[in-house]
């Protein structure tokens, strides 16, 4: 229904995606079930369990290649084809698709992906319940935009009876609340002076350009983790739990760390099923280096058909670099100034550094062309930058300020928490419900003109 | 379960209690005399006219569109331009003069097109909360329980906004260029005859193409109940400049197609309507002084071949 109500002929795609994906768990098992020859030889036992082994292989590589293929027509295809026109200065004149990108094709295509594999590893059992494996790759809440959730996960809760808990619905109705916030006031109030800066960027000066980069960043952040906020508040109503998508990630102190609070379930994703298969970290230096640009490439290349897509992948992949050559990528795996109010002079400073990388970045993701991009950031730094940035209007600035300073606040505060708003569990209750109600205020008042969710294009 | 739904809708409730607090207790400091409040005038003369007369409705299209003066001279009748701001939506504005219509009178309706395609343009915007609550609370009672339910969050979103008020923010998004001394006797905007024209082709993006079938039948409504009180009921086109036409052609041609399958028929028709934009205004609706005097040339021509 959710998905059919935006255009039901998707539905028969994300069936075929679900269907295939269930069809590879049930063939994978029928092989498994073969019984070995019990008349046959040691190594007639190991040659058959062999074959198995490689019709098991068979059916997951299919699957991959079918999911993978339907990714490739809707998602690559036109811009594979325009890039290779260009190159070979041929017409693309009747060769573009120029179909519609189906909402979350990126997402329940790599969800039901990790299925298969997973069963192929041995690490979940295919299951028949064909509802529930459908229930799992089609769950509303998080079906558009993520988290990309495991099947290890999220199956075995479909699987088994669900009871309403009265703990998690309350604080599944406050994360929504707090990803109401984040997308509402944050994002979309950003995303008023981000428009307008980057449409007239060249006529912008360097202070203003740096205030729309450092506004994207944070309306991409409000954005992507309001709506994760809200997928994981909306299945907690329904007694299903689904993994973190964001962990303060603008807390993090380096890089490294930036990437394991950032889209989590997209980076781990790439991690156990494409960097840890290509050897991870446990191969030679060379080839750790290869697999992390491996990684950040398909990561960049994930987000969209467009050349800025893959140099923002690339990008993330240098600045990674350093880390994994000195071996000090897993430095800071703690929270940041654990135990302490406020963060050292030193970590303050880091804070700030990674901050400002992760927003160079943001301008490369942000920017329709690489040329865009490259004249964005020489805009920004010229003598200009030291001027006195372009005000929209007073309440522009104090709306976004307010806001960003409450959720920083509130973020930092709740840090080693799920949410900005999981400290009301403690707080009396009169506190809690002008919190509730100051907030639904807020988020009512600035409902007026709401504008897409940005990794709906994803 | 339980206990949850209890303290989710105590929550709901406070929130409730705030908003609608804020919508009948916080004066509306934004609006004491804008064009909003033009309704009470329009509403006073259509009330004291005694006798057929000549009654204008729809969006602002009429009063930025119609000199009511040159109708009243040639076709002797007093006329009433009851048009004032499409947000207010096609079921209020039709709403409103029901009541007032009485036998021999002749109900002229020229809706914009969005009144045809879009549902909040059907239920209204925003703009009709700031009537209804803070310029005419008489006018509540045009309003049906369907409507209300509909209104809910443009009601909220515009309490939301008189709790917490940005000094340069609109509470509604009425022009505040026009004051209610811009309206003359009859209803029409007159502060802006001379003044030049703002309007600029392809800035707007193109209407959508699916009309909306409950504007539809409201419309039929409308006329029965015209028709059945003794007065006549007369559909004309709005002004629209000729340079959108040619995007938006699709789209008043389906409107015309659904109006016509009902029976109904527009006098003037959409493309006898068009204008060079240089007699546009502010808006594509809107008719510049020499524009409205020739629109109002056409509809008089109109309505002599009627009669």
């Amino acid at each position: 229904m959710f998905y059919g109500w935006w255009d039901w002929r998707f539905l028969l795609l994300i069936a075929f995606t679900s269907f295939c994906s269930w069809g590879s768990g049930i063939l994978m098992q029928r092989v498994e079930n073969q019984q070995t020859d019990q008349s046959l030889t040691r190594r007639g036992k190991l040659l058959e369990i062999n074959q198995l082994q490689r019709q098991k292989k068979l059916v997951t590589t299919t699957n991959i290649v079918l999911n993978l293929m339907i990714l490739a027509i809707f998602k690559y295809y036109d811009f594979f084809v325009t890039e290779f026109a260009q190159l070979f200065h041929i017409s693309t004149d009747g060769l573009l698709l120029k179909v519609i990108l189906p909402v979350g094709i990126s997402f329940y295509t790599f969800q039901a992906l990790s299925y298969s594999i997973d069963v192929y590893r041995g690490k979940i059992e295919p299951t028949k319940d064909i509802i529930a494996f459908f229930a799992f790759i089609s769950f509303f809440p998080q079906l558009v935009a993520g988290p990309i959730e495991r099947a290890t996960n999220l199956l075995p809760q479909f699987l088994k009876k669900r009871e309403f808990n009265y703990d998690a619905a309350v604080d599944g109705m406050r994360q929504i609340l707090w990803g109401l916030f984040k997308k509402i006031v944050v994002a979309d109030n950003c995303a008023v002076y981000v428009d307008q800066v980057f449409s007239t960027y060249t006529e912008q000066t360097g202070s203003t350009l740096l205030l729309a980069a450092i506004f994207f960043s944070f309306q991409i952040y409000g954005d992507f983790s309001g709506y994760s906020d809200i997928a994981i508040g909306t299945a907690k109503l329904f007694g299903i739990k689904l993994m973190r998508n964001f962990n303060v990630p603008y807390f993090s102190r380096d890089i490294a760390e930036f990437w394991r609070r950032w889209h989590i379930s997209l980076t781990t994703w790439f991690r156990d099923y494409v960097y840890i298969p290509l050897g991870g970290s446990r191969v030679s230096k060379s080839k750790v280096v290869r697999n992390t640009f491996v990684i950040f490439l398909l990561s960049g290349f994930w987000h969209g058909a467009n050349w800025t897509f893959i140099a923002w992948g690339a990008y993330h992949s240098i600045l990674f670099l350093p880390l994994i050559i000195t071996g000090k990528n897993r430095k800071f795996t703690n929270q940041v100034a654990e135990g302490h109010f406020l963060p050292t002079l030193s970590e303050t400073g880091q804070i700030l550094l990674t901050f400002f990388m992760a927003m160079i970045g943001w301008i490369l993701f942000r920017a329709e062309s690489l040329g865009m991009a490259w004249e964005y950031v020489c805009g920004v730094f010229n003598r200009s930058l030291f001027s006195m940035p372009w005000l929209k209007n007073k309440e522009t600035y104090g709306v976004i300020g307010v806001s960003l300073l409450i959720m920083l606040l509130m973020e930092w505060l709740g840090r080693s928490k799920q949410h900005g708003l999981e400290f009301l569990v403690r707080c009396p209750i009169w506190l809690r419900y002008l919190v509730y109600v100051m907030f639904t205020i807020v988020v009512i008042r600035f409902s007026g003109k709401p504008s897409a969710f940005i990794y709906f294009a994803f | 379960m339980k206990k949850f739904l209890v303290r989710f809708s105590i929550a709901i409730l406070l929130v409730l209690i705030v908003l609608f607090g804020a919508l009948f207790f916080i004066p509306n400091n934004k609006i004491p005399d804008n064009s909003l409040f033009a309704s009470l005038d329009k509403h006073q003369r259509m009330e004291s006219l005694i006798g057929p007369k000549i009654v204008l409705v729809g969006g602002s299209n009429w009063p930025f569109g119609v000199k009511s003066a040159m109708i009243e001279e040639t076709l002797e009748m007093p006329v009433v331009d009851m048009g004032l701001h499409a947000g207010l939506g096609m079921n209020y504005i039709l709403s409103e003069v029901e009541n007032d219509i009485h036998e021999g009178d002749i109900v002229i309706v020229s809706l914009e097109y969005h009144h045809f395609l879009s549902k909040s343009m059907y239920n209204g915007e925003d703009v009709l909360v700031a009537l209804l609550f803070d310029v005419n609370k008489e006018c509540i009672r045009y309003v049906k329980l369907g409507q209300w339910i509909a209104m809910i969050p443009n009601i909220c979103l515009y309490a939301s906004k008189k709790l917490i008020n940005l000094s340069s923010a609109k509470v509604d998004n009425f022009e505040d260029l026009f004051t209610r001394e811009s309206f003359n006797v009859y209803g029409d905007e007159v502060a802006h005859y001379g003044m030049a024209s703002t309007v600029h082709s392809g800035e707007r993006p193109a209407l959508r193409e699916i009309v909306y079938g409950k504007s539809i039948r409201r419309l039929v409504r409308f006329c029965d109940c015209v028709e059945s009180k003794g007065a006549e009921f007369v559909l004309v086109a709005s002004p629209y400049p000729c340079s959108q036409y040619v995007q938006d052609e699709k789209a008043i041609k389906n409107i015309e197609k659904a109006v016509s399958a009902v029976g109904l028929s527009f006098m003037v028709e959409p493309e006898n309507c068009l204008f060079p934009d240089s007699l546009m205004f502010n808006s594509y609706f809107h008719l510049s002084g020499r524009g409205a005097e020739m629109r109002t040339e056409d509809l008089i021509e109109v309505l002599k071949k009627c009669h």
